[in-house]
């Protein structure tokens, strides 16, 4: 209690001070240092969907098909759908069911993820069908 | 005396499990699935400084097992074990480094959204999911600071009503 009463009395050391303000603008730069790579950094056509399980590739699917992939992984499954250049899971039986739940994905690096069944299903660079997938999304 | 202080860590486990339950109502956060807040940090914070490290961390431990079997799964224990062992970790060394009250919550906010993505990582084997990482830094931080001022209003007053 020693140390909280001092506070209250608001009688905290500069130097203390100090430090909590150099981790607290240590975090921001990092956060942000890591944003402006991942925005800035150029990055291909988002062109393949790639499908890993514990970090094996499960498989590579070219984003502008109209696919339905079922995974079947050691602990259940999950079906991911690839429809107009839009990735999502469809289904599952994991016990969250957060995959499912989870935003649709449609650009370079975005991800979603399962994580009781250690699925990660990412767009990744790819030239295949990139025409397809540019007029539609961006004109 | 004994009896007093048990009682009242009973009921901050409680409200520890009432803010993981809201939580739980929250399915995802940031787009990272199974990845939480942390609002249940307050009653952790408030506990460090009422009554101090030991009972913090049992409160910590207590009720991450409850939450886990009432509203999770095996999985969702372990998850966020891991995720309250970092920050608890690292709310100890800034308390021994001497942060004020906002400095240890929110090292507490950031580190637990750091140790949840590299348990994440580790789960799927998968480093792409990073790309959530300055948002779980930035959310940490936000939250830590927003901890640290309602325990420190809490302490004020409960210094007392608990020291009587
Ligand atoms: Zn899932």
């Amino acid at each position: 209690m020693a140390d909280l009463s001092k506070e209250f009395e608001g009688s905290i050391h500069l130097k203390y001070r100090k430090r909590e303000i150099i981790f607290v603008v240590t975090v921001l730069v990092l956060a942000l240092i890591w944003f402006a790579v991942q925005k800035y950094l150029p990055t291909g056509n988002a062109g393949e969907v790639q499908i890993t399980v514990g970090g094996e590739i499960y498989g590579t699917y070219s984003l502008s098909e109209e696919k339905e992939i079922p995974i079947r992984v050691e602990n259940g499954y999950n079906i991911v759908s690839i429809s107009n250049g839009v990735v999502r899971v469809t289904e599952a039986d994991c016990p969250d069911l957060l995959c499912v739940k989870m935003h649709s994905i449609s650009k370079e690096n975005q991800a979603i993820c399962c994580l009781p069944h250690r699925v990660v299903v990412r767009i990744i660079e790819g030239n295949e069908g990139e025409e397809d997938w540019i007029d539609s999304e961006t004109y | 005396m004994n009896t007093r202080k048990n009682v009242i860590l009973a009921l901050l486990t409680t409200t520890a499990l009432m803010l993981s339950y809201i939580e739980s109502l929250i399915p995802f956060f940031l787009g990272v699935p199974g990845m939480k807040l942390g609002l249940a940090n307050l009653a952790v914070v408030f506990c460090i400084y009422q009554f101090g490290l030991k009972e913090a961390a049992l409160l910590n431990f207590m009720r991450i097992v409850l939450s886990g079997l009432l509203f999770g799964n095996m999985f969702s224990i372990l998850f966020s074990l891991s995720g309250a062992a970092v920050s608890f970790a690292a709310m100890v060394i800034c308390k021994k480094i001497r942060f004020s009250i906002y400095g240890v919550s929110i090292s507490g906010g950031v580190f637990h959204n750091i140790g949840q993505l590299l348990v994440a990582i580790f789960i799927v084997q998968n480093v792409s999911i990073s790309i959530y990482g300055p948002f779980l830094l930035i959310s940490g931080l936000i939250t830590g600071a927003f901890i640290g001022y309602i325990s420190k209003t809490l302490l004020k007053y409960s210094d007392r009503i608990l020291r009587k």
